[in-house]
């Protein structure tokens, strides 16, 4: 039974990039085009990873990560943020999510990947992630 | 009886010539001296031997004294010298001083007559009233009388009949003399007290005067010091009358004062002394000079004193004495300094100030010209000041435009402009833009000239110029962080579609092949944009201006955006009204802003048009008011809050996402706005928006 995996992003480029990819190397790959269409699709698909875009109108990848690890039921899927801003812009995400403070309860995902994504880089944290 | 001509000089033994004449001695050497020498030098004296032998003055250097000199008449500053002439007969006194009288009375030996002052008049005047001819017969019976009284004294009286003879012309003499010497003394006692009524009523007047006034005499001694004199310098009459302390209360050394030069004629220490003090020569009393000084030590801190000082002169002409008047003046040189500092100091003002000043006369010649106007308008002040009038920095139009401004209420009440963009014109004729404030000037309700402060708006215009410019760099930096951010999207773009044509290739998968394809395309067209965006935005650029059907553009733009809207399920719409003339435009810049304004449109109803199939875009064209054309986008999709649209066009903002990059709306509204057109936005959160761009 293959993995599935759902790709949250509002870029159809990125979705079509994404799943080709996955789909390569033997995963099922669901989409959403924004972050309220994810959380339908995770409460729908029951999903075993999630990819999430951090940058998205309507409701943000940071909003959506929220939404899903404060639900009891859905917060243990693994989710791997998508992001443009590193610390090549001036804004490291991942120190941002590490930082942590007494009694800091934010929700973290799993793990992190930058655009522009490179193949190798994301198979490998997808399978890390997914403990295979 | 013969003339003898004595031979006499100052200091001769004196004369011992025994021959019987009159001979004659004068106290006093003043007028009625003269005269009296003018007598003995005639025939009738020098007939009837009348030798005049000397003269007494306490004045060597008077006239009477230098001309008895030449007539070798013995000289005397004091009179009792004169009783030490051998064989005097007579001493006329004619100074008028009974002191004189009393001691010459007292030292002279009996056989030496006396004439006083009174007598010597009246003798005088009798010679005068009748005339020669009586005058010599007088003399003669006098002289013989008293020739024979003398032969008589040494001889002894034995001739009776003679003595009769004697005592009966005596008589007849001294009855015609008494009489005359009654009706005289009558006479002269009335004048008397005429001039002493004359003299009171004189003194009243300058005592109650208000103008402090002091007299002295040809001795320099004060006879007068009135009470506003008294007030002005703080001594009182009673300690200065009869004393030369005139100086006192004006000097800190004692010292002639100017009523003493005058007194004695002196001219050149006038102007050597007084040459500081602005003296000048009354223009109104000969020989009289009026002086402007500050007395440090009068008053409280010192007096400001005008001085006149005028000589008192006899009716023939001598000066006996200066009347000095004073005016206080500090008052006026206090106003007259203050007014200079004040004047000083708006005159300070006024040429320091960065706005350019310019006032007129009624008469629109200008008489301000500040270093502030010359600076903006390239005239010098001196040769505005006085010689242009406003007509020539001003156009004939701008002057009435300007004046129906002061007099209306367009820029501030009548009489007021406040802030008029206006436009003067320069030395080189250039027009100058300049803001203008103003206001009309009155004197006593009657306009007499305006004042105007001109800013130069040139200066204004290019740092206005060179902020928005500077802004827009500035936006351009803080772009280009979020600009790496895009690209890096389009590099991932790129590299996806090159992943999914190598992945379908390697499937086998045709379709697929062109979905990859159809990525890496839309990526490299984005590149595109952003750089033709960025280059349009940094640079300041010209139209390039072509006629253009302005429906025939919107259908362009519909058609190319026919595919992503299907894409995004949003339906485009167009509402064109028909028969629109062509309007001046580049073709290529407006038809990038409404692609822009179209896909923005599409964008903002992707949600709704994916969710319900609903997303309407719709494209208008019309004829607004005063414009060639009016584009409208309407669309029904999210809608703006104020925060956003606060926001459109000032900033690289984007709410897509990585799909933004800011850039669309800015550049738009700056092609706009090189066109001379405008955008305008309305926008309700959740209802949609409508841009609308206007061109003339």
């Amino acid at each position: 039974m293959p993995k599935k995996i759902l790709i949250v992003d509002d870029d159809p480029d990125v979705i079509l990039f994404l799943s080709t990819l996955l789909e390569d190397h033997g995963y099922q790959t669901i989409t959403a085009s924004n972050g309220r269409d994810g959380l339908r699709r995770t409460r729908s698909d029951c999903p075993d990873l999630i990819l999430l875009d951090l940058m998205m109108p309507q409701k943000s990848g940071i909003s959506l990560l929220s939404d899903l690890k404060r639900a009891a039921e859905l917060k243990h899927i693994p989710v791997i943020m998508v992001t443009g801003v590193s610390g090549e812009t001036g804004i490291g995400l991942e120190s941002f999510f590490q930082k942590d403070r007494p009694g800091d309860d934010r929700p973290r995902p799993e793990g992190f990947i930058e655009k522009p994504v490179k193949p190798e880089k994301l198979l490998n944290l997808v399978k890390k992630t997914l403990g295979e | 009886l013969k003339v003898h001509q004595e031979m006499t000089s100052d200091n001769q033994r004196l004369d011992e010539n025994p021959m019987k004449r009159l001979r004659v001695a004068v106290i006093g050497g003043g007028p009625e001296c003269l005269a009296i020498m003018d007598m003995v030098s005639g025939e009738i004296f020098q007939q009837g031997g009348i030798s005049l032998v000397g003269i007494a003055d306490a004045n060597l250097a008077s006239e009477a004294v230098r001309r008895a000199r030449t007539m070798n008449i013995f000289t005397t500053r004091d009179y009792r010298e004169l009783l030490r002439i051998r064989d005097l007969d007579l001493i006329i006194e004619v100074t008028g001083d009974p002191e004189i009288t009393q001691d010459v009375e007292r030292l002279k030996p009996t056989r030496v007559k006396l004439v006083d002052h009174p007598f010597a008049r009246l003798f005088w005047e009798l010679a005068r009233d009748f005339g020669e001819k009586k005058a010599e017969t007088w003399i003669k019976e006098a002289v013989e009388r008293l020739e024979l009284d003398l032969e008589r004294s040494q001889e002894g009286y034995q001739d009776i009949s003679i003595k009769k003879k004697l005592e009966e012309s005596r008589k007849i003499y001294s009855e015609r003399l008494e009489g005359e010497i009654q009706k005289r003394t009558e006479e002269l006692w009335a004048s008397e007290r005429e001039i002493r009524r004359q003299k009171k009523t004189a003194e009243g007047i300058l005592s109650g005067s208000p103008i402090p006034m002091m007299v002295i005499d040809r001795n320099h001694k004060i006879i007068y010091w009135n009470r506003a004199c008294e007030k002005l310098t703080g001594y009182r009459s009673d300690e200065m009358i009869g004393t030369d302390r005139q100086w006192e209360p004006f000097y800190v050394e004692r010292g002639p004062v100017l009523a003493d030069l005058v007194i004695e004629n002196d001219t050149e220490a006038i102007e050597r002394n007084y040459r500081n003090m602005n003296i000048r020569k009354s223009s109104l009393v000969e020989g009289a000079y009026e002086a402007e000084h500050f007395f440090p030590h009068l008053g409280a801190g010192g007096i400001h004193l005008y001085t006149n000082v005028a000589p008192i002169k006899d009716d023939l002409g001598m000066i006996q004495g200066a009347i000095v008047t004073y005016q206080d003046f500090s008052e006026r040189v206090k106003l007259t300094q203050e007014s200079k500092r004040r004047e000083a100091f708006v005159q300070n003002l006024v040429q320091n100030s960065i706005d350019g000043i310019i006032a007129t006369e009624r008469t629109g010649k200008i008489i301000i010209f500040n270093r502030g106007a010359a600076g903006i308008l390239g005239y010098s002040p001196e040769e505005a000041i006085g010689r242009m009038r406003y007509q020539g920095i001003l156009s004939e139009e701008m002057a009435r435009t300007i004046r129906e401004a002061f007099y209306g209420t367009k820029y501030g009440p009548p009489g007021k402009i406040i802030n008029m963009e206006a436009e003067l014109l320069s030395k080189a004729k250039e027009p100058i833009p300049v803001r203008l404030s103003g206001t009309l000037l009155f004197e006593e309700g009657d306009e007499v000239g305006s004042v105007v402060f001109i800013q130069d708006l040139r200066e204004i215009h290019r740092l206005q110029a060179e902020k928005e410019q500077a802004l827009r760099m500035a936006a351009i930096g803080r772009a280009v962080a979020g600009l790496a951010h895009y690209i890096k999207n389009i590099l991932t773009g790129l590299k996806g579609g090159a992943y999914v044509i190598r992945s379908a290739v390697a499937k086998g998968d045709l379709p697929l092949v062109q979905k990859g394809w159809d990525m890496v395309e839309r990526n490299i067209d984005q590149v595109g944009n952003i750089v033709t965006d960025m280059l349009i935005y940094s640079k300041d650029r010209e139209p390039r201006y072509e006629l253009v059907n302005p429906n025939e553009l919107v259908m362009d733009v519909l058609t190319l955006m026919e595919d992503r809207a299907k894409l995004a399920g949003v339906t485009l719409v167009h509402e064109l009204q028909a028969d629109l003339s062509k309007v001046a435009m580049d073709r290529t810049a407006i038809h990038r802003c409404l692609l822009n304004l179209v896909s923005n449109a599409i964008d903002a109803c992707t949600l709704e048009g994916i969710i319900n199939g609903k997303g309407i875009v719709t494209v208008k064209t019309d004829r607004a008011d005063g414009w060639g054309i009016r584009f409208q986008v309407v669309d029904n999709g999210t809608g703006m809050d104020d925060d956003i649209q606060r926001k459109l066009f000032t900033d690289f903002f984007s709410t897509k996402g990585y799909k933004g990059t800011g850039l669309g709306l800015p550049v738009t509204q700056k092609i706009v706005q090189e066109h001379g057109g405008k955008v305008d936005v309305r926008s309700q959160p959740g209802e949609g928006s409508t841009f609308s761009l206007f061109l003339r």
